[in-house]
């Protein structure tokens, strides 16, 4: 009991592994640019069939990832140049603007590769398990995989923002958009290089995901809901926001769904994070808004 | 240098500045007046494109800035100090000053010549700026556009709530600036004698119009009885 108990909490370290991967591009974007991407889920869908198109032609995951964020990085480039820009100060707007991209993302990609799911298979890396004890279940090498490319997601986020030029001039346009710009700062080509940026964390998201739900055109919707409870528990004030909703939210819907079920687990959880916005209604780490 | 031609600014519909003209010439220092809310803080908000001019024009040496966007304008060498300071709170007086390099093509290594304007900034440096007292505060912001060798310093009220002693080293920090730095300098201040001190010439808006204008000596008790007293 106690065994399995470890071990369903070290998978529930796997989910939010990938909740971590799945929001993290959704939570920048809101953080900095103060716009909730609707097209997050179809996003997602981009990267996975992008995974779908390398897997088809040989190649591996591996090679799928990068290759991911930059289609999904150039996607963002387009429909933020093309649209988001004019908007940026009209919250509603870019709702209704992005939730319109993402319809048209659907019916493009639809037309392209039908209404079929495409499976992704797995490199024969990920195939295996860490038996941590000698019963089963064991420890999934891709739970692992998940957990150490949220880490290097994080990681990295982290090294940009705290640790380069550009991510101090993207502290100053977080903190006073105008004032930036009168210190010199071209703070439209942040917000910018901001969208790209998330944008394609989101394209390696749905080459992650691929593998583990084939590519099908709504795929990336359970996800975008997932990254959008994230955001709303976590918070974006601060990049913490994004580990810390993952993983309660990760741990909450894999220890209730041990107990109970999965539906019970994912309503309870929904139940536990309605009340926990009451007492933190910013999210964990808070937010401010677009100024 | 700088040609302010008859603007009009607005807040969303309510017209704040009617018809503002001003000159300022390369290397003066200008000192503009008036009651609170008569739209000072509003013309170095076009100025810096903040808040830009619905009509009229705005050139610096000769380019219509009217309508630039404000990095541009701070790259073509207006530096602004802004009421209140508006430093980023959470994170070092070093980040802060580097920022404003980074904002102008520059390392960001902070330059010498700063900290003989602020010594103490040697010690603060590693400071968050939101912890700093309100005088360190604002030589953290002057200095953070000095680091940008601004040929106009737009400063808004500098001294605002600061103590006599520390208003006495923002006093000085200025006229070092103007013996020391080549740029122009458009102050907004309350302070009559600091004004008289250091400034060539003033301007007095009010409600959103310049209503006197001339040299420092005509700057009489009398003028500021008629326009500036409540
Ligand atoms: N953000 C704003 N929105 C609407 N009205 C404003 C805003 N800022 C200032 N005002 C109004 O514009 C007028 C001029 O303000 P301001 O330029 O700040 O005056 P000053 O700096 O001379 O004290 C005031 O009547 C003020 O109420
Ligand atoms: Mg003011």
């Amino acid at each position: 009991m106690l065994q399995q108990l470890f071990m369903q909490s070290l998978n529930g370290l796997g989910v939010a592994g990938i909740l971590v991967i799945a929001a993290a591009g959704l939570a920048i974007i809101f953080g900095v640019a103060g716009v909730i991407n609707m097209a997050h889920g179809q996003f997602i869908m981009v990267g996975a069939y992008v995974a779908a198109y390398v897997d088809s032609q040989g190649g591996s995951m591996f090679l799928a990832i990068p290759l991911a964020f930059i289609v999904v990085a150039i996607l963002g480039l387009v429909v933020e140049r093309g649209v988001i820009q004019w908007i940026y100060d009209r919250p509603l707007e870019t709702l209704l603007a992005t939730w319109g991209v993402g319809i048209i993302i659907e019916v493009i990609m639809k037309f392209i590769f039908g209404t079929l799911g495409q499976k992704v298979g797995w490199p024969d890396l990920l195939d295996g398990s860490i038996k941590i004890f000698a019963r089963p279940p064991h420890f999934p090498y891709y739970r692992v995989f998940h957990v150490a490319l949220a880490i290097a997601i994080m990681a990295v986020t982290f090294y940009i923002i705290y640790r380069t030029n550009f991510g101090l001039k993207v502290r100053a346009v977080r903190r006073n958009r105008s004032m930036a710009g009168c210190l010199g700062i071209d703070t439209a080509k942040i917000d910018m290089l901001i969208f790209m940026y998330g944008s394609g964390l989101a394209g390696i998201a749905g080459a992650v995901i691929a593998p583990i739900k084939a590519a099908t055109i709504d795929m990336g919707f359970s996800y975008a809901v997932s990254s959008y409870m994230v955001i709303v528990l976590g918070g974006v004030g601060n990049l913490l926001g994004i580990p810390t909703g993952s993983f309660l939210i990760g741990e909450g819907e894999t220890l209730l769904a041990f107990r109970y079920n999965t539906v019970i687990g994912q309503l309870l959880v929904f139940l536990a994070i309605v009340i926990a916005i009451r007492v933190f209604p910013r999210g964990i780490f808070g937010y401010q808004e677009r100024r | 240098m700088l040609r302010v031609g008859d603007i009009d600014t607005f807040y969303g519909t309510s017209h704040i500045l009617h018809g503002v003209s001003l000159d300022v010439a390369d290397g003066e220092l200008i000192s503009v007046l008036g009651r609170n809310g008569a739209g000072k803080t509003t013309l170095l908000r076009s100025i810096t494109g903040v808040n830009p001019p619905k009509a009229g024009r705005i050139e610096l040496d000769g380019t219509d800035i009217t309508a630039m966007a404000s990095h541009r304008r701070a790259q073509l060498g207006i530096s602004y100090v802004p009421q209140g300071r508006l430093l980023i709170p959470d994170i070092s007086v070093e980040e802060n000053i580097q920022v404003a390099l980074l904002g102008k093509g520059k390392s960001t290594k902070i330059p010498d010549f700063v900290f003989e304007y602020f010594p103490a900034l040697k010690s603060i440096a590693g400071r968050k700026a939101g912890v700093l007292s309100g005088g360190q505060q604002q030589q953290v912001a002057i200095v953070r556009a000095l680091v940008q060798d601004p040929k106009l310093l737009l400063l808004d009220e500098p001294t605002e709530g600061l103590q006599p002693s520390i208003v006495e080293d923002i006093l000085q920090m200025i006229k070092r600036v103007m013996r020391e730095r080549t740029c122009a300098i458009l102050l907004v201040e309350q302070r009559l004698e600091f004004v008289r001190d250091i400034a060539q010439r003033f301007a007095i808006l009010d409600t959103g119009r310049i209503i006197a204008k001339g040299s420092a000596g005509e700057l009489t008790d009398d003028v500021v009885k008629k326009h500036l007293q409540v």
